[in-house]
């Protein structure tokens, strides 16, 4: 019990130092997924309302959203040892 | 309404103010005849000649008015000149008459008031003159004998030829003959110039009506006095009448300087008749008559000096009465006021003897007041001293007697508390070795709690009670404060969870020992990946790498040296400095508490020595 409320408190506020970088590389992960799927749902959406249902647009929604992703992780990662702060989690 | 009732009340006011004005202007040019012209015409009756109407602001000029228009209406037009004679004549007597009503007017008011009679004098012609002449008048109404005596003053020398013989003191009175008199009449000729002095005196200081009076009165006096000089002189020209009455002349009488006018009249009349009757030859039995009548007039003399004589006395017993009167009277006064000063003067004696008394009286109290208290000071002052010397000597009784028998009581009670002092060190001892019993107790607890836990645990009470038994030792003190208030709030991890937490960090720390300084994403994944491909060290490696560091750490801890480890770890940079932070904060945790302990525990060996 005591263990267990102890954890809790150190992990409410400041993750452990030796996890750090796993969640940032957890954040980076899932920010990438979501925001691939994002920018490729709305180039599916363009390309079937604008473009005739080509491919292309589609490709270019999930690249938007895939470098978006990149670049934040990325910024994460040089900030150092500052916990992640990310506008579409918290 | 107020419109309607003022506009008539208007024209009322505005219609007489109207009429006024040329009618004025007519009155003013002589127009007013027309206007009385009319009046006639309208009445049929003879114009009044006074009315008074407002217009006409001279009366006078309306009064001959009718006249003139009579003999306008009259003779109409044909003798203008003789109209204009008329009226120069006239203006002429208005002129006179009014001018003579001014002056006189004029004159009686400068009579009756001076500021009047100032003006007129001075700013009108002739009128000085006027007024002087109405004053001369007022004057000689007033005094009519002025310009008569001023007749005789000046006739009288004229009428006498021979020499005058002024006496020495004349000129004081207005008596001439005094010494003819006093040859006569010796006795009472100094009274009568005294008399008539006194008289003259009072002339001089009376008013003009007793004036007049006192005038009359000399007269008087001197007509009788001139009526003896008269009868004394027939007497003394009776011897030589004798002879004279042979030559049948008779000496003509002798008028004197200052004598009355009656009787220089009367003198003169009898000389005419003498004249006339020595002239006469044949008129012997007149002459006897004269004669006779000189005789007669003698007694009558003589009977009248007689009384005059008696009257004089009386009146010179009744002055010198009076006078006797007036000096007792005097006297009765003087005596009364000389009394009256001299009780004035007792009483103010007395008064000012009463205050100088008073004063004397007050002074002698307040110097016996002032010797009486300065008396009283010094008692106070001998009784103050007498005090002070008393209390002294039996402050000093006392103090012998401290000094002889209570000394001892000193030595007793320095005795006393050596024992007690030597009592209390004894007990002193067993405390502080009691306490550093304790503390060792304590402190043993602390690091069997320390040492016995699974996890960490807070150790608040443990460390209280160490303080407690510390009982304010500034070593013990300064030891708990060094200690992070974390570390005995959440407690200290144990030796081997140290080790254990060591292994998870050197894993991670591997991933991250190959990035650059300033690492993005790729470079990270890349170290994460090739970390798992490279060699792992053996032994005791040489060099500043994050893998040598690590495995040395891990031997060190092996070995138990904590504090080494963590001087290992310190060593390490970048991304792997930051990874391993939290477990170095642990670990310095765990080396205060354990340097604290240690401390406290030879602290209190240490005590337990100094006691003994």
């Amino acid at each position: 019990m005591a263990d267990s409320s102890e954890t809790r408190v150190a992990r409410a506020t400041k993750p452990v130092s030796e996890a750090l970088l796993n969640e940032k590389w957890d954040r980076a992960i899932s920010s990438m997924i979501i925001k691939s799927s994002l920018g490729l749902s709305f180039g599916v959406v363009f390309s079937v309302l604008l473009f005739k249902r080509r491919a292309w647009p589609a490709w270019v929604g999930l690249g938007f959203g895939a470098g978006r992703a990149w670049e934040e992780s990325d910024a994460s990662f040089r900030r150092g040892d500052s916990p992640v702060r990310d506008a579409l989690r918290r | 309404m107020l419109r309607s009732s003022i506009a008539p009340g208007r024209q009322l006011l505005s219609a007489p103010a109207r009429q006024r004005i040329p009618s004025q202007w007519l009155s003013k040019a002589g127009a007013s005849s027309r206007l009385s012209g009319q009046r006639f015409f309208a009445d049929s009756k003879p114009p009044t000649p006074a009315t008074p109407s407002s217009e006409s602001a001279i009366p006078v000029e309306s009064i001959p008015k009718p006249a003139s228009q009579e003999s306008k209406a009259a003779p109409a037009s044909p003798a203008t000149a003789p109209r204009k004679t008329g009226r120069f004549r006239r203006f002429l007597l208005y002129l006179i008459l009014t001018s003579g009503f001014a002056y006189g007017g004029s004159i009686f008011l400068a009579l009756k008031s001076d500021n009047f009679h100032d003006f007129f004098t001075e700013y009108v012609p002739y009128g000085e003159e006027c007024v002087l002449y109405f004053e001369e008048r007022d004057f000689y109404r007033r005094f009519p004998n002025a310009s008569r005596q001023s007749n005789r003053i000046q006739g009288a020398p004229r009428d006498e030829g021979k020499s005058v013989t002024i006496p020495s003191k004349s000129g004081l009175s207005w008596n001439v003959t005094k010494e003819e008199s006093g040859s006569d009449v010796s006795k009472s000729g100094p009274h009568m110039s005294s008399k008539a002095h006194d008289a003259q005196v009072k002339t001089e200081a009376a008013k003009p009506e007793e004036k007049n009076a006192a005038v009359i009165q000399a007269k008087e006096d001197k007509a009788s006095n001139d009526t003896k000089k008269e009868d004394k002189k027939p007497v003394s020209l009776d011897e030589p009448r004798q002879p004279a009455v042979a030559s049948s002349t008779i000496e003509l009488l002798q008028t004197q300087a200052g004598d009355d006018g009656v009787v220089q009249e009367l003198v003169k009349t009898f000389n005419d008749i003498v004249t006339v009757i020595s002239a006469d030859e044949n008129s012997q039995q007149a002459k006897e008559e004269l004669l006779k009548i000189g005789e007669k007039i003698s007694a009558i003399r003589t009977e009248a000096a007689k009384a005059a004589q008696d009257e004089i006395n009386k009146a010179h017993t009744t002055f010198d009465e009076s006078a006797r009167e007036l000096i007792r009277r005097f006297e009765e006064m003087r005596e009364t006021e000389v009394a009256q000063f001299r009780e004035e003067f007792e009483a103010e004696r007395e008064k000012l003897a009463g205050a100088y008394q008073e004063k004397i009286n007050t002074e002698l109290q307040r110097a016996q007041q002032l010797a009486e208290q300065r008396l009283q000071n010094e008692l106070v002052e001998q009784a103050i001293e007498l005090n002070r010397k008393y209390i002294h000597e039996v402050q000093g009784l006392v103090e012998r007697e401290r000094e002889g028998r209570l000394s001892k009581l000193n030595e007793l009670t320095a005795s006393v508390t050596e024992l007690e002092n030597l009592t209390t060190g004894w007990s002193n001892v067993i405390d502080t070795n009691l306490k550093t019993q304790q503390l060792q107790v304590a402190v043993d607890a602390v690091r069997s709690t320390l040492e016995r836990a699974e996890v960490p645990r807070p150790f608040v009470r443990e460390l209280v009670a160490v303080k407690e038994l510390a009982a304010e030792d500034p070593v013990v003190e300064a030891a708990i404060a060094s200690i992070n208030p974390t570390a005995y709030q959440r407690g200290i991890p144990s030796t081997t969870m140290i080790i254990e937490r060591f292994r998870r960090v050197a894993s991670e720390v591997r991933k991250a020992s190959l990035l650059p300084e300033d690492a993005g994403i790729a470079s990270h994944a890349a170290s994460m990946v090739l970390s798992k491909v490279m060699f792992k060290k053996e032994g005791l490696p040489e060099g500043d790498d994050v893998e040598s560091i690590l495995i040395r750490t891990e031997h060190l801890l092996e070995e138990g040296k904590v504090d080494a480890a963590a001087r290992e770890m310190n060593g390490l940079q970048g991304w792997a400095k930051i990874l391993s932070k939290d477990w170095l904060g642990d670990v310095r945790r765990v080396l205060e508490v354990k340097q604290a302990l240690e401390v406290i525990e030879t602290q209190a060996r240490l005590q337990c020595l100094r006691v003994e």
